[in-house]
């Protein structure tokens, strides 16, 4: 969305956007928004003519419907499958993780969601030779990697496999909206968030509505990430344990473990995995 | 004596004139024999969203699918939809992977067919269903005001749309409210985006549905806005059990629908 000026069409001259200033159309989306026969009878233009700058402005934007053949045949095309590695996963998603989605692992602190991340990371760059983004939040160890990468593969090229895997350390959900939107982004085919719930840590204290917004927004630019470039974008989330619906005070005994990030988030990744410590069932997925 | 010359625009004769297909037999079960109305709006709100998406890709396939196609009853309804996507749940893969399904179970019928032509006729049939599928992605709501807008011009220009649908419309409420001034209820934020896209689309007379995630907004609430523009109703629950509630504005009724989830099919008794 851009300020109307003479640029979007020669013939918007000085006066007719003064003229159209005065009735409150500024931007693109205004004009775009406003009725053909109005805006032809106000600044005096033919309809075909409204109708053409309105064509350059929805073009501009990207705004053209895509038709199902042709998505489904992009769509063949660019998806990959980010696979784990780890065989019994692999069988669980049929091949591996499809492209284009948001992918959530939550779980207890030591319960392996890094190691998940870190072997996705050396399998994905050394084997299926894709670019890696990891960003984390705290002290993640570039050795575990290369350990992993060489209980993989025996004799793999692994200085070409680690040159894949990008490290980024962030401190703040700012830094990383602010990442998301940099051109770099479109190479990487996986990007893993380590994790997202300490960037919300010292936000969820802070009005609850204020936190949402933010997840909200995060939540659409990781979208964004995830379809546009057709990568795998994967969160990181803890745990926290509320007592079931309708137990008492006093039933302290039935918890269930919920991601940390809240009821809005919960419908936010389009499959999510909880991983457990060895005692009980390793992995459980929930997909949509 | 005065005599009034009505004019009209040559849009709105030709909207006048012409007639979109219709929806007979979408979900019989919620929406009668007639199916939904040209022009009706519908709604579909759920609390966690697991099933919207899954009932909104039958109802898609329903649509698209062609009525016969060399001589086999497909039974689909042979329509247009275009879809606005918000919240990026719909996937086209797997719409296709449900359709190439239920094109299966119906070739099955006509065991002369397999096992030689199956497949490649099934792929046929998938291609020429998507052509009458169309998709907007939006990322922000910028985005999805002028995605509004060329939907308009696009259904105006092909008449075999027969229904918008949009997936959700609730998806940027949250982020909105942080970039805006007021503060919106999510009740108001709906309503003023919908009447954006309903008043862009009025002179089409298409059927438009949307679907709302309740997170948190209360029921009570919901019963007490006025909706003029609202036909149906529906709502979608998956605690203690798997029900649909269904309110008919145009009729007055409001009945509960129980829902079984079926090799990953919803049936609706």
């Amino acid at each position: 969305m851009n300020l109307l000026s003479e640029s979007v069409s020669p013939l918007l001259t000085k006066d007719k956007l003064e003229l159209l200033k005065s009735h409150k159309i500024f931007t693109t989306l205004d004009f775009v928004q406003y009725n053909n026969e109005k805006m032809a009878n106000l600044i005096v233009q033919n309809v075909s003519e409204i109708i053409k700058i309105k064509d350059k402005i929805l073009a501009s934007n990207n705004s053209k419907p895509l038709r199902g053949d042709k998505m489904y045949d992009m769509l063949l095309k660019r998806t990959i499958m980010i696979h784990t590695g780890i065989e019994i996963v692999d069988k669980m998603f049929q091949g591996g993780i499809p492209s284009g989605r948001l992918v959530e692992v939550y779980g207890d602190s030591g319960s392996g969601k890094t190691q998940l991340a870190l072997q996705l990371s050396a399998n994905t760059a050394l084997k299926q030779h894709y670019e890696v983004c990891y960003i984390t939040t705290g002290d993640t160890n570039p050795k575990r990697i290369l350990e992993i990468m060489q209980s993989l593969v025996k004799d793999g090229d692994y200085v070409k496999g680690l040159e894949r895997i990008t490290f980024c350390h962030i401190h703040d959900v700012y830094q990383l909206l602010e990442m998301l939107w940099t051109s770099e982004m479109k190479r990487y085919k996986l990007v893993i968030i380590d994790s997202l719930a300490t960037l919300f840590l010292p936000i969820r204290g802070d009005s609850f509505n204020d936190s949402i917004s933010l997840l909200n927004k995060v939540a659409s630019d990781l979208k964004r990430q995830a379809v546009v470039h057709q990568c795998v974008v994967l969160t990181i989330n803890h745990v926290s344990r509320w007592p079931t619906d309708g137990t008492t005070a006093e039933a302290q005994g039935a918890t269930s473990p919920t991601p940390f990030l809240g009821r809005y988030w919960c419908s936010v990744p389009s499959l999510r995995l909880y991983s457990k410590t060895p005692e009980q069932q390793p992995i459980r997925t929930n997909c949509r | 004596m005065a005599n009034t010359v009505k004019t009209e625009s040559g849009i709105d004769l030709l909207q006048r004139l012409s007639v979109r297909p219709k929806l007979l037999g979408l979900q019989n079960e919620v929406f009668g024999e007639n199916g939904p109305q040209p022009g009706d709006v519908i709604e579909i709100a759920e609390k966690n969203s697991n099933l919207k998406t899954v009932l909104l890709t039958q109802w898609i396939i329903q649509c698209i699918l062609p009525s016969v196609w060399k001589g086999i009853q497909i039974a689909g309804l042979e329509v247009g939809v275009v879809f606005l996507s918000t919240d990026h749940h719909f996937s086209p893969l797997h719409l296709v992977t449900v359709m190439e399904r239920r094109l299966k179970r119906t070739l099955r019928k006509y065991p002369e067919l397999l096992p030689t032509s199956g497949l490649p006729l099934i792929s046929e049939i998938v291609k020429d269903s998507l052509k009458r599928l169309s998709v907007y992605e939006s990322f922000n709501k910028t985005e999805l005001l002028f995605n509004f807008c060329s939907t308009k011009t696009y259904i105006l220009s092909h008449l075999q749309f027969s229904v918008v649908i949009l997936d959700s419309l609730s998806a940027f409420y949250w982020e909105d409210r942080l970039s805006t001034s007021t503060m919106q209820s999510l009740d108001k934020y709906c309503q003023s985006l919908l009447l954006c896209l309903i008043e862009k689309l009025k002179q089409t007379n298409i059927t438009i549905i949307y679907t709302v995630q309740q997170f948190l907004r209360e029921t009570h609430e919901r019963q007490n806005a006025e909706d003029p523009l609202l036909i149906y109703s529906l709502f979608l629950e998956n605690q203690s059990q798997t029900m649909i509630h269904v309110e008919d504005r145009r009729n007055a009724t409001k009945f509960s629908k129980k829902i079984e989830i079926l090799k990953g099919d919803l049936l609706i008794n």
